[in-house]
C-alpha cells in the first residue's frame, strides 16, 4: 500500500475546510465560522501544505490524507484485531466495511500530540481493492478535555496525466469538549499534474521600433 | 377469548419492550449544574460534570471528569474523586422513558446529599434517513426558514452517505436549509448506515477470515 501511494505522481490539489462550532450549552445548532482555502502538495511521496493556513482552522482537523493516515491505518490495522463488520452500499457494486481496535500505547493516531487508542474502520471496493473510507473513532482518556475527536476520510476515483488514482475527496472531524463542538467539513478539488506546458508563438512579422 | 386477550396483551407488552433504549449520551443540565456523556469509539461512557458551587462553602465551582461512569439502560452512576476540592462526590440517577430527564441525588463524601434533577439541552428527535427523505417530500414547496428549522430539530440515527445527501439537497429550497442539512449529514458520518440486503452471500469475508487473520483485499 505505501509503495502504491509514492509511485503516485507530482500533483497539487485544492483544499476546502468549512469550520462549524456549537457551545452545547446556549446554542441548538453549530453555526459556520470559517471557510478555508488551501494548497495540498503531493511531492516525491511527501504531503506538504502550508503550515500557515493549517494554523489558522480551529479544532480538530485532518493532515496526510495523501499518505501518513493511510499508512497510519494500515500499521495499526495490521497489528490490530481486524474484524469484518458489514456490506454498505457502494454506487457499483457494495463495499466491504472492516473494524480494528488499537489500544493507546500501540497507536499512530494523534490528537493533540498524544497517541490516543481507537476503533479504526477500512472500507474497501472488493472489485478493485481500493480504499474507500478511513475512519478513526478516538478512545479518549477519562481525564481528558475532549471526550471526542473522531475523523473519516473519503476517498475516490481522480484522474491525472490520463491515469485513474484513488485521492481523498472528502473528510470530516469532529471534536467535543465540555463547551465546544468543533466540526471541519474538509473537500478536496482542483487536482493537478504538476508539470512544463511549452508553448511556441512565432516571431513577429512586423518589427516596431 | 380470554386466551386471545392475554395472547393480545403479551404481545403488546412485548412489542414495547422491544423498543429502542434512549442513549444517555448528551448535553444535560440542572441547577447550578451541567454535564456532558460522550460515547468513545469502544462504546465506553466518559463524562464530565461542572457544579456552579460546590459544598461545603457553596462558593467554589468545579469542573471535573468523571473517575467511573456507568448505564445499565435507565440507571446512571457517575463518581468524580480527585477533586481540586479535596473530596469526592456520586451522582446517581434514573433515565426517564423519554430519555429527556435524569432525577437523581448528588451525594458528597462529607454525608451530604441533594437532589439533582437534568434535563438534556436542546433535545432532538431522532429521525432515520427513510423517514428524513418522507420528511423532505412533505415539506415540498414550504420556506427555507421553515424546512431549516424542521431540520434543526432531528438528530439523524443512520449515516447518510453523499449520494443520498446530494439528491436531497436538490430539492431544498434555500442556503439555511441547506446548511441545516449538511450539518445533519456531517453529523452522521460516524454512524452505521441503513441496512441494506444484498443480492449475494451475505458474508464471504468471514468464510476467508476462518483461514486468515487478514482481510482478502489488503495484502
Amino acid at each position: 500500500m505505501t509503495t502504491a501511494l509514492h509511485r503516485q505522481p507530482n500533483f497539487y490539489a485544492t483544499r476546502i475546510t468549512t469550520t462549524y462550532r456549537r457551545n452545547f450549552w446556549k446554542e441548538p445548532t453549530p453555526k459556520k465560522v470559517k471557510r478555508l482555502l488551501s494548497t495540498v502538495v503531493y511531492r516525491n511521496g511527501n504531503e506538504q501544505q502550508d503550515a500557515k493556513e493549517m494554523a489558522k482552522i480551529q479544532g480538530l482537523t485532518t493532515s496526510g490524507e495523501f499518505g501518513p493516515i493511510l499508512g497510519t491505518a494500515m500499521l495499526d490495522a495490521a497489528k490490530g484485531n481486524l474484524t469484518w463488520r458489514r456490506w454498505q452500499e457502494g454506487p457499483v457494486t457494495p463495499f466491504a466495511v472492516f473494524r480494528y481496535v488499537v489500544t493507546a500505547n500501540h497507536s499512530h493516531y494523534e490528537v493533540d500530540g498524544k497517541a490516543t487508542g481507537y476503533v479504526g474502520e477500512i472500507t474497501i471496493d472488493p472489485s478493485n481493492g481500493a480504499i474507500q473510507r478511513l475512519v478513526f473513532l478516538a478512545d479518549m482518556p477519562k481525564d481528558g478535555r475532549l471526550v471526542t475527536a473522531d475523523i473519516a476520510v473519503e476517498y475516490g476515483p481522480i484522474e491525472l496525466g490520463g491515469r485513474t488514482y484513488t485521492c481523498p475527496l472528502h473528510g470530516i472531524a469532529v471534536s467535543h469538549g465540555f463547551t465546544l463542538m468543533w466540526l471541519n467539513e474538509i473537500s478536496f478539488n482542483r487536482y493537478h499534474l504538476f508539470g512544463t506546458r511549452m508553448r511556441i508563438l512565432p516571431a513577429p512579422l512586423i518589427d516596431h521600433q | 377469548m380470554r386466551i386471545l386477550a392475554l395472547f393480545l396483551v403479551l404481545f403488546t407488552s412485548c412489542a414495547c419492550g422491544a423498543q429502542p433504549v434512549p442513549d444517555i449520551a448528551g448535553n444535560w443540565q440542572g441547577r447550578q449544574s451541567k454535564l456532558k456523556i460522550a460515547r468513545t469509539g469502544s462504546g465506553d461512557l466518559r463524562a464530565i460534570l461542572h457544579l456552579e458551587a460546590t459544598p461545603p462553602d457553596y462558593r467554589t465551582p468545579l469542573i471535573a471528569p468523571a473517575s467511573s461512569i456507568t448505564f445499565d439502560g435507565s440507571i446512571l452512576q457517575i463518581s468524580i474523586d480527585d477533586l481540586q476540592v479535596g473530596y469526592s462526590l456520586n451522582y446517581s440517577g434514573k433515565l426517564s422513558v423519554d430519555g429527556n430527564t435524569i432525577s437523581g441525588t448528588l451525594s458528597y463524601l462529607t454525608g451530604e446529599s441533594l437532589p439533582l434533577v437534568l434535563f438534556r439541552a436542546f433535545p432532538t428527535k431522532p429521525i432515520t434517513v427513510q423517514e428524513l427523505e418522507v420528511l423532505l417530500t412533505q415539506l415540498s414547496g414550504r420556506s427555507d426558514s421553515i424546512v431549516a428549522s424542521r431540520l434543526h430539530s432531528f438528530q439523524l440515527t443512520q449515516q447518510l452517505d453523499a449520494a443520498t445527501l446530494a439528491h436531497l439537497l436538490n430539492s431544498l429550497p434555500g442556503p439555511k436549509s441547506t446548511d441545516a442539512l449538511d450539518i445533519l449529514a456531517a453529523e452522521s458520518t460516524f454512524l452505521d448506515p441503513p441496512q441494506v440486503k444484498f443480492q449475494f452471500s451475505p458474508n464471504p469475508a468471514l468464510q476467508h477470515s476462518r483461514q486468515s487473520s487478514h482481510a482478502p483485499w489488503i495484502t
